[in-house]
């Protein structure tokens, strides 16, 4: 079973199309959604919680997204938006009343466990820890699915690797999803399962992490060398004057050339530029 | 859930009311020592227009947004905000007329008893009720236009 499935998601803005986006999360996995500032990330994520209209099907664990459903997701969005009196005891006593199966205790466990203040005004809170209380509450209510949108953005590097690692451990689960869009690609790759680029509204590709790294390479070559190639070979290229670097499709190149390993950031950089 | 809801505009009145309350305190206190009915005459009038603060405490928090996250449609938090200024307005009536009842005691006043000012505090608290009835959907709609 699907955790998320979306097809042909379109959404117009003014100068803005999200344009017939179509992928879905199998169960269990962790799908990263990469894009630049603009690319279309946060307009999918509110769509598929039903903030805003939209052409297209989108189902959540296999249904249609309702008020209802929603006690089966964990969302953390790019800013946790409490009102900035309340404390740790007054977010667990909302919450409490708020989602059906809030777990108390596994909150306060999260709350201990990233050194949070219970009373403490949020307004109070560091970035970070603004973000660690909404990465609690995402996890305190057993949902199925998690939704983040930019969870890491704007936060020092050894507290996104501490929010990594308890992604990491809610995946331990097998039923357990996770959907998180950034655009800071190296802590996707450090993650996902699945990678989706968007790019500009549209996307450009969605598949398994290993077979991305597996079938496209680096290659230093010249320009004539590379337009002699399969031009579907050629994801991208950045030219100087000691000669042309590309990713290419591993497949679609002869043996004799030297390859090297690209990373998920070099694809996605380079893909985005050719565009 | 309504019942979160509920609970977050009751946390976040008396959190971002606290000085508002004691200065309503202060008109009781004020009404009962003066005998002066006017001045408790104000308590059904600012309490449930103190309620209001919460659309602003939501909108410079980004509540509105991240209320997206958790099992309630617009609907619901839309109603919240109206049920919090009737409990409020139940909250501010009772305080009232409790402190019209001590005020009676202290000051007994043949010429207008507790009867003839009834009228007046129902009147009160009908526009307590009133007034934000008519303000909070034109500041939903300009917030609907903003978002």
């Amino acid at each position: 079973m699907n955790a998320l499935e979306i097809k042909n998601l379109t959404k117009h803005y003014n100068g803005f199309t999200l344009d017939n986006i179509s992928f879905s999360l199998p169960q269990g996995c962790i799908l990263g959604l990469i894009g630049e500032n603009g690319a279309g990330k946060s307009t999918t994520i509110r769509s598929i919680l039903g903030s805003l209209k939209y052409d297209g099907d989108i189902k959540v664990l296999g249904k249609p997204i309702s008020a209802d459903l929603k006690n089966r997701i964990g969302v953390v969005l790019d800013e946790v938006g409490f009102p900035d009196k309340l404390n740790v005891k007054d977010v667990n006593s909302i919450m409490k009343n708020m989602f059906t199966n809030w777990d108390n205790d596994a909150f306060l466990g999260y709350i201990k466990k990233f050194g949070l203040p219970d009373d403490k005004a949020f307004s109070e809170f560091s970035k970070g820890m603004k973000m660690k209380l909404g990465i609690a509450v995402a996890l305190s209510h057993n949902a199925e699915l998690l939704i983040l949108d930019e969870p890491t953005s704007g936060l020092d590097p050894l507290v996104r690797d501490e929010i990594i690692d308890i992604l990491n451990d809610f995946t331990r689960d097998d039923n357990h999803s996770i959907l998180i869009s950034s655009h800071i690609v190296s802590d996707l790759e450090k993650l996902c399962d699945y990678i989706a680029f968007l790019h500009k509204g549209k996307l450009m590709l969605c598949e398994e992490k290993d077979a991305l790294l597996e079938q496209y390479v680096f290659i230093n070559t010249s320009e004539e060398k590379l337009a002699e190639l399969d031009e579907n070979a050629v994801k991208g290229k950045r030219s100087s004057k000691w000669g042309t670097e590309a990713i290419v499709d591993r497949e679609l190149i002869p043996d004799s050339f030297d390859t090297k390993p690209v990373t998920i950031e070099d694809l996605f950089i380079f893909m985005a530029k050719e565009d | 859930m309504m019942k979160g809801l509920l609970t977050k505009e009751f946390i976040v009145f008396l959190k971002t009311s606290r000085t508002q309350i004691y200065i309503i305190l202060m008109f009781i206190i004020l009404g009962i020592m003066m005998k002066n009915i006017m001045y408790i005459m104000f308590v059904p009038l600012l309490l449930p227009m103190m309620a209001k603060q919460g659309l602003a405490v939501d909108e410079i928090s980004k509540w509105d947004k991240y209320s997206a996250c958790f099992p309630v449609d617009r609907k619901k938090i839309v109603s919240s905000k109206y049920l919090l200024i009737f409990f409020i307005s139940i909250a501010a009536f009772i305080i009232t007329a409790i402190s019209i009842v001590i005020l009676k005691n202290f000051k007994p006043d043949p010429e207008n008893p507790i009867g003839r000012i009834a009228p007046y505090l129902a009147a009160a608290v009908a526009e307590s009720l009133i007034l934000p009835s008519l303000s909070l959907p034109l500041r939903f709609q300009i917030r609907h236009i903003k978002g």
